[in-house]
């Protein structure tokens, strides 16, 4: 062995060449024909149609998540649209109003087996009488433009009281409702189809009244006519206030939040994220199977639970997935794919507020994600891939179990199965 | 069909010819593209565009004896691979600020790196060829293009420092620590397979 290396004229390095000047590499058997093809087709240079192809795919794969993610996505500020029901009783007296889509109860009732139930949608386009069938239900919830000073009330005092006071949120401004009556022009409008799921009656009375559940107190408000035969009705939200404009008819003053059942949490999801340790083999130089780590953060700002306070769930999950993926464009140091796969995850940690929550069950989800990769090497790379998932087998309440309490836990998942993804990570592959 | 009958075939768009000269001689140019890629999917592709200039640039070659047409073919799969870093290098992949990036162990100082005991020359040829392709192919990119430059192609410093728009000296320092690499690597496999 020597310790001098003279460049290009040391032995083994021209042994070496020899070695593998003649070395063949076996190429693939249609590559002929795919050659063939190109030069009597008139197609253009692989390598450029690739890139051209493979950005045309990502572009188009890109574009459709975006077009069909919407679809998918309920709107939570329309969630509530959607039929409503009414109960009236023998005076033909409205005596509640629920929302039924919203708690998936009927959260105002009659205990008279005689009342009946009507059933309108939001536009209050549609009337129709259902009878009702004797149920125990809570009848603790009042229709009331102001809950909570309602609920103060004896209910001797649940006559319509043309004093009560309506609170304007932003001006803090007090008007009777004498006051409001007087000018519904000027407040039309003002807040059009702000939730959607405002609902009305026009009954034959003048007065304005509250009511209660309670079957001893009933409204002064009496069917003017068969809910089949009213006419489409006009719904002016005036801040929270529900309203006809026909003079002759009642105004039911509704604050649709007051519809829901006491202490029910809402909840609003922020965008899961999600980071994996992804470990690929390559079956092919276009196609790979995958599995994993992927770690999700889950976090929802609840309100509701507690009062006037707003507090945070976070939701951990560790999952792991299986995948098949399709690497339409693998140059050097790039990878665009597109894949599918499921993901099987199990919540480590859970918090809302200072409590602490336990989610037991194993979710399993569905997934199809674009995906996009820096390799650093041949075996490491960093990846960036949003997606769609679907969740299986969600309770039709969208809860995935109970707190403590009683209250429902919930996470964007259990309510909306049908979501977007964004995930990124570190991929080894091999 | 010989050489020169071959490539006048190819020459005058000779479907026939195209083929025989695609089955004689891919799977080496496919070996030359993977001794400068090392990703056996870039080299295929490069394979394929390859021949298409080949089969398009046929009038530009001139028949100077046996083995000048496999010169001449495997002349434009480098060429056709170095433009192929050269694009990535201009996408900021594969160099850095104008140079190779060092890939591998650049804290040996060069002094010590001259200092790589050369592998026995006898027992390189006992060596599987694939195992040497192993080596090369998994050499830091900029150690193996200089490399390829140097030892296959024998280009100077000088004319690899303009192809691939680097200095002479880094040039000369990647042949150093491809050489040093290798030679390592071979010795090791010699010694664990007692040749």
């Amino acid at each position: 062995m020597s310790t001098s290396p003279k460049e290009n004229k040391e032995e083994w390095l021209n042994r070496l060449r020899d070695s593998v000047s003649d070395y063949k590499e076996s190429v693939p058997n249609d590559a002929w024909q795919k050659l063939e093809r190109q030069m009597y087709g008139g197609k253009m240079q692989f390598l450029t149609r690739r890139r051209i192809y493979g950005g045309i795919s990502a572009v188009a794969a890109i574009v459709i998540i975006f077009l069909i993610l919407p679809t998918f996505i309920p709107d939570s500020n329309n969630k509530d649209k959607g039929l409503q029901i009414a109960v009236v009783n023998n005076n033909e007296s409205v005596v509640a109003i629920a929302d039924e889509i919203k708690s998936k109860k009927i959260i105002a009732d009659s205990n008279h087996k005689n009342d009946k139930r009507a059933i309108v949608d939001n536009t209050g386009d549609i009337a129709k009488e259902i009878e009702v069938e004797k149920e125990a239900y809570n009848n603790e919830v009042v229709l009331s433009y102001n809950k909570q000073e309602y609920n103060k009330q004896e209910p001797n005092k649940q006559e319509p009281n043309k004093e009560e006071k309506i609170e304007e949120k932003k001006k803090e401004k007090e008007l009777t409702w004498e006051e409001y009556l007087q000018q519904p022009q000027q407040k039309e409008n003002k807040k059009q189809n702000k939730d959607g799921n405002w609902l009305a009656f026009s009954v034959g009375n003048n007065g304005v009244g509250t009511f209660g559940a309670d079957n001893n107190v009933k409204p002064q408000a009496s069917m003017e006519q068969s809910l089949q035969e009213l006419p489409p009705i006009d719904i002016n939200p005036v801040k929270d206030i529900v309203m006809f404009q026909r003079p002759s008819f009642l105004a039911l003053p509704i604050i649709v939040e007051e519809l829901k059942l006491e202490n029910e949490p809402e909840y609003r999801h922020k965008q899961p994220l999600s980071f994996g340790i992804t470990f690929g083999k390559n079956i092919s130089s276009k196609f790979t199977v995958e599995t994993g780590l992927v770690y999700s953060l889950l976090i929802s700002d609840v309100s509701n639970l507690q009062k006037n306070k707003t507090v945070t769930q976070t939701l951990h999950y560790l999952g792991i997935p299986v995948r098949f993926n399709w690497n339409f464009i693998n140059k050097n140091k790039y990878a665009v794919y597109t894949g599918a796969g499921v993901l099987i995850e199990k919540c480590i940690y859970g918090k809302i507020g200072d409590e602490k929550l336990s989610v037991k069950s194993v979710q399993t989800s569905l997934n199809f994600n674009v995906g996009a990769q820096y390799k650093f090497n041949k075996t490491v790379g960093i990846y960036f891939e949003p997606g769609l998932c679907y969740y299986l087998g969600m309770k039709d309440n969208g809860s995935l179990g109970e707190m403590k309490n009683g209250n429902f836990i919930k996470s964007i998942h259990s309510e909306h199965p049908f979501g977007f993804t964004l995930q990124a990570g570190l991929r080894f592959s091999f | 069909m010989e050489e020169q009958e071959l490539s006048d075939g190819c020459r005058n768009g000779n479907r026939n010819a195209r083929r025989i000269l695609y089955e004689l001689y891919a799977e080496h140019m496919l070996g030359v593209c993977m001794r400068y890629i090392g990703d056996k999917a870039t080299a295929q592709d490069l394979l394929h565009d390859g021949f298409i200039k080949i089969f398009a640039s046929f009038d530009k070659f001139t028949w100077r004896g046996a083995g000048s047409l496999k010169a001449w073919l495997s002349r434009i799969m480098v060429n056709m691979a170095i433009e192929y870093l050269r694009k990535e290098k201009n996408s900021g992949m594969l160099f850095d600020d104008g140079r190779l990036i060092l890939q591998g162990d650049n804290t040996v100082k060069e002094e010590k790196l001259g200092l790589y005991s050369e592998p026995d020359a006898d027992k390189i040829n006992l060596i599987p060829q694939s195992v040497i392709m192993q080596y090369i192919e998994e050499l830091p990119l900029g150690y193996r293009t200089v490399f390829n430059l140097f030892v296959f192609e024998k280009k100077t410093h000088k004319e690899i420092a303009d192809m691939l728009g680097i200095n002479e000296k880094s040039s000369s320092s990647q042949l150093l620590r491809a050489k040093s690499t290798l030679a390592k690597r071979i010795n090791e496999y010699i010694k664990d397979n007692e040749i």
